[in-house]
């Protein structure tokens, strides 16, 4: 079971806080699964290229430090799904 | 084309008159306005050692080139003086459309010094300028003061005043503008109420002419559509629809919240006081300052709960954070009282709450006790934060071992309470632990005015990706380098005067562009942008050394450098800052006291 929280923007998408994945893998298989459930959420996170537009933290980590979107991810992890987005 | 003029207010209280001032040309290209201008302003007219709070001080308000013109978010002043809270130069500014206000009403800048013998108000209608009598404002709430000014002035005037507690000259005193704009941090609230000022009304219908308006239409639309296109700042991009609060919940996950007073980086009730939360909840609409397309500004109106009825605006990621992160607060309701008492009284939200958190863990820690706090003064104790607040605003009780900041209180404490005060150069630092961005742990310790992080806001790159990717542990010179050019981008925005929200959709290019086709300056280029903010910051540097600043001062709380964060991403870590010092003063041409050396000054123009 793998936990993925959703902020800003994207939370209007999904209309829920947070999902739950049944399975494990890579953050890419986490995501088409989550697509399946929140195909809506495909062009906020996907830019035109099909690359990973939006920031992706696993436990709190960007998945940028670590494996990209082959970064695997275990049972009782969290992702957390962002836009880009700043303030201050 | 219309040559381009900065027209100075300079007023002396104490002989109670005025005279104006034309700026030169290379004054104003090689300091633009804002931050510069007052940074050089102090630089050269006033002696090292002077009493923040006494005449000598100066305290200038100054606008830029792009202010109140049709530019993007161009609806900002900055205030400029000596600091009571650090004792070094600093700058705070705000935004809404005082600042626009001024320059419609004929000047760019108000330079004050000397103390006027009775409270005074400085009105400015259309270039006329007069000192009123503010003996029946004395002692009275902001709203009241800016409500009871426009009634003696201009229904349509705008006001920036003190509270209670500048007049009581608090170290954590504000200056507002509109009831709820504050030109928060450092304490300049204090300063104006040293010198008898109570508040600063303006009025004007002049006409803020350009040099080149066909060219600035250009420059305009070419940034309006990069503003459009930015996840960040396009309309119901995320700042738009959540505020500034949109960062409670990122911050949380990224383990960097700093809670209860900077114990750990993860507060169990972040989502209840998250943006998310407050646009489900207590927000009404949406507010934005002069000419500004973003729209962060909130005005929430609780209408449940034991603060139901509370209202108002400004309730932003900082001030929610150091009601309820830092004091263990999770109610929306009490986050809206406090902010709301922190405009009235005119006191600065982040540091009157890293104030109380700070206190809080000394009763934690049994440092001092309740009875001496003469309050349960315990982390989530939601009610006695809010009666904290109005004590300190007042100089009342415990509030008055308070009423001057983590620093103060812990010289009046002792008790080794020091080690919990969460300052740098005696500014409370504000809502990110930096044992998870190592850049902006850099940035809090070399900010000239102290904790603060928008002097080079390098967790836009750090844990948002805007407008790159820096790994948050990165310590290497590439991080370095990273929040100088942070830290001198900044200092030339300031100066424009524009918003640094623009900065995640614009460039040094856009703010070149605009300045110059306002100014008419000659090949003004984004290098020439660059390196005003480079020199500005040098400057700051150079007055702080006259005052006795060096390597001592640029340093973080000796918690962040010794203790490990306990959870979260950045478990394990604390700060590397010493070796990170060592290589930005090399970087920035600096010596190893982190005073500018004679080659870097030549290249500034400095020397």
């Amino acid at each position: 079971m793998v936990i993925v929280k959703f902020f800003s923007t994207l939370r209007n998408i999904t209309e829920v806080r947070e999902a739950i994945i049944e399975q494990e893998g890579s953050v890419y298989d986490i995501l088409n699964a989550l697509l399946s459930n929140y195909g809506d959420l495909k062009e906020a996170i996907f830019d035109e290229k099909g690359d990973i537009y939006i920031n992706i933290l696993l436990n709190g980590r960007n998945i940028e430090y670590l494996n990209g979107p082959a970064t695997m991810v275990s049972q009782h992890d969290t992702l957390y799904l962002f836009p880009p987005i700043a303030g201050g | 084309m219309k040559k381009y003029d900065m027209k100075i207010l300079k007023v002396d209280l104490t002989a109670c008159g005025y005279e104006t001032q034309l700026l030169d040309e290379r004054t104003a290209r090689g300091y633009l306005g804002g931050r510069g201008l007052g940074t050089k302003i102090l630089y050269d007219e006033q002696p090292a050692g002077v009493d923040p709070l006494s005449p000598e001080n100066i305290i200038v308000f100054a606008t830029g080139p792009l202010t109140g013109t049709r530019t993007p978010s161009s609806g900002r002043h900055f205030v400029v003086s000596k600091s009571p809270a650090t004792g070094g130069i600093t700058f705070t500014s705000s935004g809404g459309t005082w600042s626009a206000e001024l320059r419609k009403a004929g000047y760019d800048a108000i330079v004050v010094k000397g103390t006027a013998e009775r409270p005074v108000y400085l009105w400015i209608e259309d270039g006329d300028v007069e000192l009123r009598d503010a003996g029946s404002f004395w002692g009275k709430l902001v709203s009241e003061t800016d409500e009871g000014i426009r009634k003696e002035t201009h229904n349509e005037a705008k006001v920036l005043c003190i509270g209670p507690a500048g007049e009581k000259r608090l170290s954590i005193a504000a200056i507002m503008n509109e009831k709820y704009r504050a030109a928060g941090r450092t304490g300049l609230g204090a300063v104006m109420g040293s010198k008898n000022l109570k508040a600063i009304a303006v009025k004007g219908e002049k006409n803020i002419e350009v040099a080149d308006g066909i060219g600035l239409s250009r420059a305009v639309n070419k940034a309006m559509k990069k503003i459009s296109e930015s996840g960040v700042t396009k309309e119901d991009g995320g700042l738009n629809a959540y505020g500034t609060a949109v960062l409670t919940n990122i911050m949380n996950a990224s383990g960097i919240y700093p809670t209860k007073n900077f114990q750990t980086g993860t507060f169990s009730d972040a989502e209840n006081i998250s943006g998310e939360r407050m646009a489900e909840t207590i927000l009404k609409e949406k507010t934005a300052c002069y000419e500004c397309p973003i729209e962060c500004g909130r005005w929430v109106d609780v209408k449940s709960g034991k603060y139901s009825g509370v209202k108002g605006e400004s309730l932003e990621y900082e001030t929610s954070w150091a009601f309820g992160g830092q004091c263990g607060v999770n109610d929306l309701g009490a986050l809206a009282k406090a902010n709301y008492l922190c405009n009235e009284y005119g006191l600065d939200t982040i540091s009157t709450g890293s104030t109380i958190g700070f206190a809080m863990e000394l009763v934690d820690r049994g440092i001092i006790s309740k009875d001496e706090a003469g309050l349960d003064l315990v982390f989530g104790n939601d009610e006695a934060m809010i009666k904290m607040i109005e004590m300190m605003g007042r100089r009342e009780g415990f509030g008055a071992i308070l009423a001057d900041g983590t620093r103060a209180a812990s010289k009046r404490i002792g008790r080794g309470s020091e080690y919990y005060a969460m300052q740098v150069k005696g500014l409370e630092l504000p809502a990110y632990d930096p044992r998870g961005a190592f850049g902006l742990g850099l940035n809090f310790a070399t900010a000239n005015r102290g904790g603060c992080h928008v002097s080079g806001y390098t967790i836009a790159a750090e844990i948002l990706g805007v407008p790159l990717k820096a790994d948050p542990f990165d310590s290497t010179e590439k991080k370095v380098d990273l929040t100088i050019l942070f830290q001198n981008l900044t200092a030339s925005v300031d100066s424009s005067v524009n918003c640094l929200f623009l900065t995640f959709a614009l460039g040094a290019d856009d703010y070149a562009d605009m300045i110059r086709y306002v100014t008419g300056w000659q090949n003004y280029s984004s290098e020439e942008f660059l390196a005003t903010g480079e020199r500005i910051f040098a400057l700051e540097r150079l007055f702080n050394k006259r005052e006795g600043f060096g390597r001592k001062d640029d340093t973080l709380p000796q918690r962040l450098l010794k203790e490990p964060m306990p959870e979260g991403a950045p478990k394990g870590k604390s700060h590397p800052l010493e070796g990170m010092l060592d290589r930005y003063y090399v970087r920035r041409g600096y010596d190893t006291e982190g005073h500018p050396e004679q080659e870097t000054l030549k290249r500034l123009g400095l020397a």
